[in-house]
């Protein structure tokens, strides 16, 4: 299993970053280095790529606030 | 236009663009400078017929299928676009201008990738006489702290998408300027939009001006 983190020094840390979009549906196959999912700041928008191959578990739903360092989803 | 066009980039012609393509373009053009331009930009200028465009995240609501039929209907077809923010309208008379820079292994903060196409736009702007300001435009449509704003007004919204290719930092920053038409009608159009796919949205129909009204005054 290997976890899908928001990465850390992309913003600033007073600004909020949201996750905007999942790219695949939860369960969808994925393959390391595809764009799973798009976080947003400031109209900002910053892609994040599986980090593995496997089976796409997702944590946190769209809208939602996210911080850096935090687990988002999942590659099982 | 046309002298707004030769205040941002002399000789430089506008992209006259239809639909999701007219879009697209800006994609594909960040997949064509991976292994390029690192240090470098390139601009685009570009006028897409008339059709809302909107975010992935929108395109997820349970009525936006429908919505987006029925605003196709009345000649406002919808597209989808990759950077953020929300809706908004593009069609003759609104400026595009796409700015992307690569760099090689550097972080881009998204302050840092709004300040080129920001100060190009200000600086243009201030040839032809016109103050403008960055700010956000509380009850504007697709607000953000980087609006090139007169009087309190939204003349332009902008937004940026942030990517990794090969080791290399791309960013590119789009900026829509409502150069002339009614912007009522505009803010009406995206009003009527977001609300018809379920996203709760009040937009204050006074908050955008045009470059040809600022120029009127």
């Amino acid at each position: 299993m290997t976890d899908i983190i928001v990465p850390r020094g992309q913003w600033e840390e007073d600004q909020e970053a949201a996750l905007a979009t999942w790219i695949y549906d939860d369960g969808a196959t994925v393959q390391a280095g595809n764009i799973v999912c798009e976080i947003m700041v400031e109209k900002t928008s910053f892609e994040l790529t599986a980090p593995a191959d496997g089976i796409l578990d997702i944590e946190v739903a769209e809208d939602q606030v996210v911080t850096p360092g935090q687990i988002i989803g999942t590659i099982v | 236009m046309l002298e707004l066009c030769h205040a941002l980039a002399p000789g430089q012609k506008v992209e006259e663009c239809n639909g999701q393509a007219a879009i697209d373009a800006d994609n594909l053009m960040i997949e064509q400078s991976t292994g390029q331009l690192i240090g470098g930009s390139r601009l685009r200028l570009w006028e897409n017929e008339r059709c809302l465009v909107t975010t992935k995240r929108f395109t997820r609501f349970p009525n936006y299928r429908e919505t987006a039929r029925r605003s196709a209907q009345r000649g406002w077809p919808v597209f989808v676009r990759s950077t953020g923010g929300t809706t908004v309208v593009h069609r003759p008379g609104v400026l595009n201008i796409s700015l992307l820079t690569a760099s090689e292994n550097a972080v881009i903060l998204p302050n840092q990738s709004y300040r080129e196409l920001c100060d190009l736009l200000l600086e243009g702007l201030r040839k032809m006489g016109v103050e403008a300001e960055l700010g956000s435009v509380p009850g504007s449509f697709c607000d953000g702290r980087y609006n090139i704003c007169v009087e309190g007004r939204k003349l332009a919204g902008t937004a940026s998408r942030i990517v990794r290719r090969e080791g290399k930092s791309i960013h590119l920053c789009h900026a829509s300027i409502t150069v002339y038409g009614c912007c009522a009608e505009d803010a009406s159009l995206v009003s009527k939009f977001e609300r018809g796919i379920g996203h709760s949205t009040h937009i204050d129909h006074s908050s955008h001006i045009s470059l040809k009204q600022v120029q009127l005054r």
